[in-house]
């Protein structure tokens, strides 16, 4: 059973099933059924907190099951009185859509997913999402409402989401800062191929107008490891380097220290600036991040 | 640096296939697109500068191994100031070697083969410079050098050489090559040359002499051997292949048979004529029917004279290599032989004395008239003048000759006379064994078979001697129905069994000794031993064996000889010192004969044959003995090496230096030739060990792949 659980998890499988709000649904569905199993139980979204009544407030809130066995007045918190605004920045540049390492999805599709899972979760908790798509500039922005059909409203753009264009993620994240005046919860899902600084300085920016920032830096397996076994000619997807002919082997040593103090800086700045920052690869499970929003949120209150 | 095949050098284009494989195989390289390629350039431009350093270096030396292999195959050969051996300019020493042994006597266009060699031999003359020296020299057996030494002037060489005609004798490449390696020795240059121009004639080649001559071309680097090949256009060689006269003893104003074979190499039969010449005379003709490159016998009938010798020559019609369309004969008529007859022992009864029943054999008449002229002698008086004086000695139980008659008898055989030795008294048996028969050869009397232990008859064991030629089966079984009570057995391992006992020991055997021949009876020839006496093959045996004897140990000792062989015949008995001598040549020319005394008996020597024909000793004017002198028969074998062949075996000790020149273009290939050092091995060594760096340098390349 846990299996299967897991199954539902991984990217590999729900890459397979067709349209993101059944991925979506399948995610999390499994997601929750395994959360109930686990040591993060106490962070449940399915727990109803009650609290006592203050006199003024609406009596539609009143538990009245919970006052005939009790005699007292209780009332149902529900996750929508939080009014959570999340925004979900979804990365849809050309770097995003490279061919991806054999049996794992593309970067850009299993951002997609992770965004669908996230948009499906944060509605199930009636917050509100919205969505921006991305690449060198915002293409798409979806303001933040909580209802059905805009959660399968957000699926369909997300779905036909696509960029092809160079990435400006600093600066799309510079200039969106300045046009969200109201706090909420930012998740970024990119691969952050862009200047680091520019990129630091955008999600700064962010934190600057007190929103709240999670960031899934996602990677192929082989962008980590830069494991290709055979000679070829590397050549940039947004066509702004040239290309590098080179025997993989000899490079990896130092690539992949390259790689980690990359994303080393980029975990301590985001840090540093109370910014989650969880580094995926495109052969993650999904849980991973939907814990690490779980526990995002769970700050967030 | 030359090439002597510079056509290969357009394969210098093949070089480009290592730099278009590369290229392509970059081209067919995955085109992967990758995200996060600054990191991967940044960590790139770290190593790239090695990495396209070794890739580099790596085309550089698929490229220079393919460079190396062309080059290789054109022929490279170190010239001007890099060649140590052989400097630009450098002066020559050359010695111009000609072929003139019988075989380039063959005919061809405007000549003979023998002048187109020396055709080829003024051009490579006149195409020296004057700081170079030159020497000519014709070989055939041997190098004859047609100059003291080498010269500077090339008009010098061309007039030796115009003059010179071809000789007859034998082609011997290899002996002949060796005494030319020995001539440059004189050279004055460091730089020398042989050139052997001639047919290079396949005469069969010592392998001993050929190992030691390419030792011996190995160990001299600065000496460069050409090997030219002139030739005749191919033709139908037609030949007298052998003249032979009866093998037994001729006798005054008897017709005999002259056997002749004559063999064409052709394949297809072929008819041609025959002519026979007697003294001058043509005296017969005939057509012989010749199959594919087979041969006929035919026969005529002579007439011998009555003294002296019967000389001629066969003849067909000339081809186009007219040297072995005929073969000069002599045939000798034997006149009365003299017989020196040794005894041994007295015997007390007359039945027992051998020289009743050999005297009479030999001389059946008793009246000096027969066809042996006898003296007797006792051995232990053997007088050296009556040895001289015979043709051949009948020795009877010879007895205590003593050291020096042992000795002289011993000269008397090995110079080339002959005895008839009878060995069967029972007294002598340990002096035969010990004294004479050691003189001479390594037979020896067995036990002496007394009559009490049974007779033996004779078994003829030698049907096919010349000394039994004419006895049919019937006189050979009146023969060997004789039976012997009293005999010996021989040793069989030093002669030709002729006569055995029924038992099967050797009862006669022919033993050669130096030139002479001996003839060992191993019985008594009494009427006390046998009846052998009484027998009516008695007498034929004994006069049979005594002109074999007589006949082939006679004086001309090799009356028919090949052009370069000794002519040498037997000088009469006591020939005075004084006597004019001299030898007669093809085409009344005369030549100083030597008398030499020391030979037993005296010898008349001529020197070497040096043409075909007929060779005439001459004593005081009057003629005495007749030698006829033929072409080598291996002159007559049209069969001939390819120079590369010969190349083979020259070079067989590892010497670089030798080269067959061939084709139209000579001049040109000698000149290619001479311009230096061949290096196209350098570069194939080369080429292999920058092919093995390429296969380490690529392994370490791709030795990432594990790590």
């Amino acid at each position: 059973m846990v299996t299967q659980e897991r199954a539902l998890l991984d990217p590999r499988e729900l890459s397979r099933l067709a349209g993101l709000d059944l991925i979506a649904r399948t995610l999390v569905e499994g997601f929750l059924v395994g959360l109930h199993r686990s040591p993060y139980h106490g962070f449940s979204v399915e727990f109803a907190e009650y609290r006592r009544y203050i006199p003024g407030e609406d009596i539609h809130n009143i538990d009245w099951r919970v006052y005939a066995r009790s005699d007292r007045h209780w009332v149902k918190v529900f996750q929508e009185e939080t009014n959570l605004l999340a925004r979900l920045f979804v990365d849809v540049s050309a770097s995003m859509d490279t061919p991806p390492s054999t049996g794992v999805p593309s970067k850009l599709h299993y951002a997609k997913m992770l965004a669908a899972g996230l948009a499906y979760l944060l509605s199930r908790q009636k917050d509100a999402v919205g969505l921006v798509t991305f690449d060198r500039e915002a293409l798409e922005v979806i303001r933040p409402r909580s209802s059905r059909s805009h959660l399968m409203h957000l699926m369909g753009r997300l779905e036909h989401a696509r960029g092809g264009r160079p990435t400006r993620v600093g600066t799309v994240l510079a200039s969106m800062a300045d046009r969200m005046w109201r706090r909420g919860l930012i998740v970024v899902i990119s691969d952050l191929i862009d200047d680091p600084d520019t990129v630091l300085r955008g999600l700064k920016h962010f934190r600057h107008r007190k929103h709240e920032v999670l960031v899934f830096h996602v990677l192929d397996p082989r962008e980590i490891d830069l494991g290709f076994d055979r000679q070829a000619r590397f050549v940039d997807p947004e066509g702004e380097l040239p290309e590098v002919t080179a025997q993989p082997w000899h490079l990896r040593e130092g690539y992949v220290r390259q790689v980690e103090q990359w994303r080393r800086r980029l975990s301590r700045e985001c840090g540093m600036h109370r910014i989650d920052y969880v580094p995926l690869s495109t052969a993650t499970p999904f849980d991973v991040a939907l814990l690490a929003y779980l526990a995002k949120r769970s700050r967030v209150g | 640096m030359q090439f002597l095949q510079p056509a290969f050098l357009l394969g210098l284009a093949a070089a480009a296939i290592p730099i278009v494989l590369h290229f392509l195989h970059r081209r067919r390289l995955d085109r992967i697109p990758f995200a996060p390629l600054r990191f991967l350039e940044v960590t790139h431009q770290r190593q790239s500068r090695r990495l396209r350093f070794r890739r580099l270096l790596l085309l550089v030396l698929r490229v220079a191994a393919v460079v190396c292999v062309v080059l290789a195959l054109a022929r490279p050969t170190l010239t001007g100031g890099l060649n140590w051996l052989a400097p630009e300019g450098t002066a020559l020493s050359v010695l111009l070697m000609v072929d003139d042994s019988a075989s380039m006597r063959a005919q061809t266009a405007g000549g003979t083969v023998f002048d187109a060699a020396k055709a080829q031999a003024a051009a490579i003359a006149r195409g020296l410079s004057d700081r170079d020296e030159v020497c000519i020299a014709t070989f055939s057996d041997h190098l004859h050098p047609l100059l003291d030494d080498f010269v500077r002037d090339a008009d010098l060489v061309l007039g030796a050489l115009a003059e010179r005609e071809c000789g007859w004798r034998r082609s011997d490449t290899i002996t002949s090559l060796g005494e030319a390696l020995d001539w440059m020795g004189r050279a004055s240059h460091t730089r020398r040359e042989i050139h052997l121009i001639g047919d290079i004639q396949r005469t069969g080649i010592d392998s001993l002499a050929a190992a030691e001559l390419a030792l011996r071309l190995r160990g001299d680097p600065d000496l460069h051997l050409f090997l030219r090949r002139v030739e005749a256009e191919p033709f139908v060689n037609r030949r007298v292949k052998a003249v032979e006269g009866p093998a037994t003893r001729l006798r005054p104003t008897e017709t005999v048979e002259l056997a002749v074979e004559v063999g064409q190499d052709g394949d297809r039969p072929l008819t041609v004529p025959l002519f026979l010449e007697v003294d001058g005379s043509k005296v017969g003709e005939t057509e012989s029917s010749l199959p594919p490159a087979g041969s006929a016998r035919h026969a005529f009938a002579v007439t011998l004279p009555e003294e002296g010798e019967l000389t001629g020559v066969v003849r067909l019609r000339p081809d186009r290599y007219p040297p072995d369309d005929q073969r000069w004969f002599v045939l000798e008529v034997t006149g009365r032989i003299d017989v020196l007859v040794l005894t041994g022992l007295p015997q007390s009864e007359p039945r027992r004395d051998p020289l009743l029943f050999v005297g009479a054999a030999l001389d059946p008449g008793a009246d000096g008239r027969g066809d042996f002229a006898l003296t007797v002698q006792e051995a232990a008086r053997l007088s050296i003048p009556s040895l001289q004086e015979s043709a051949v000695v009948v020795a009877l139980d010879p007895y205590e000759l003593g050291a020096a008659r042992l000795a002289a008898l011993g000269d008397y055989l090995r110079g080339g006379g002959g005895m008839l030795l009878f060995l069967g008294d029972p007294r002598e048996r340990a002096y035969a064994n010990e004294k004479l028969l050691p003189q001479w050869t390594s037979a020896r009397l067995g036990p002496f078979r007394g009559g009490r232990d049974g007779s033996e008859h004779l078994v003829m064991a030698a049907p096919d001697h010349p000394a039994f030629t004419g006895f049919g089966e019937e006189e050979i079984a009146t023969l060997q129905e004789a039976r012997l009570r009293d005999f010996y057995r021989l040793s069989e391992d030093a002669g030709r069994t002729l006569l055995r006992w029924t038992d099967g020991g050797a009862a006669v055997e022919e033993i050669e000794v130096g030139e002479g021949r001996l003839i060992v009876c191993a019985f008594h020839p009494t009427a006390a031993s046998g009846d052998l006496p009484f027998s009516p093959m008695f007498l034929p045996l004994v006069q049979r064996l005594t002109a074999y004897l007589a006949t082939t140990t006679g004086r001309r000792l090799a009356p028919m000889v090949e052009v370069g062989e000794p002519l040498v015949v037997t000088a009469p008995a006591g020939l005075e010192a004084s006597a004019r001598l001299r030898l007669r040549l093809p085409g009344e020319r005369f030549q100083t004969v030597e008398l030499d005394g020391q030979a037993l008996p005296p010898r008349l020597r001529g020197g070497e044959a040096a043409s075909p024909g007929l060779y005439t000793f001459e004593i005081d004017d009057r003629p005495w003995a007749t030698v006829a002198v033929n072409v080598p028969s291996s002159e007559s074998r049209r069969s001939f090496h390819d120079p590369k062949e010969l190349k083979e075996i020259v070079a067989r000790g590892g010497a670089t230096r030798v080269r067959a020149l061939e084709g139209e273009d000579v001049e040109k290939a000698l000149e290619r030739a001479r311009r230096g050092r061949p290096l196209h091995r350098w570069f194939l060594l080369l080429a292999a060990l920058l092919l093995a760096a390429e296969s380490l340098l690529g392994r370490r390349i791709s030795a990432g792949e594990g790590s």
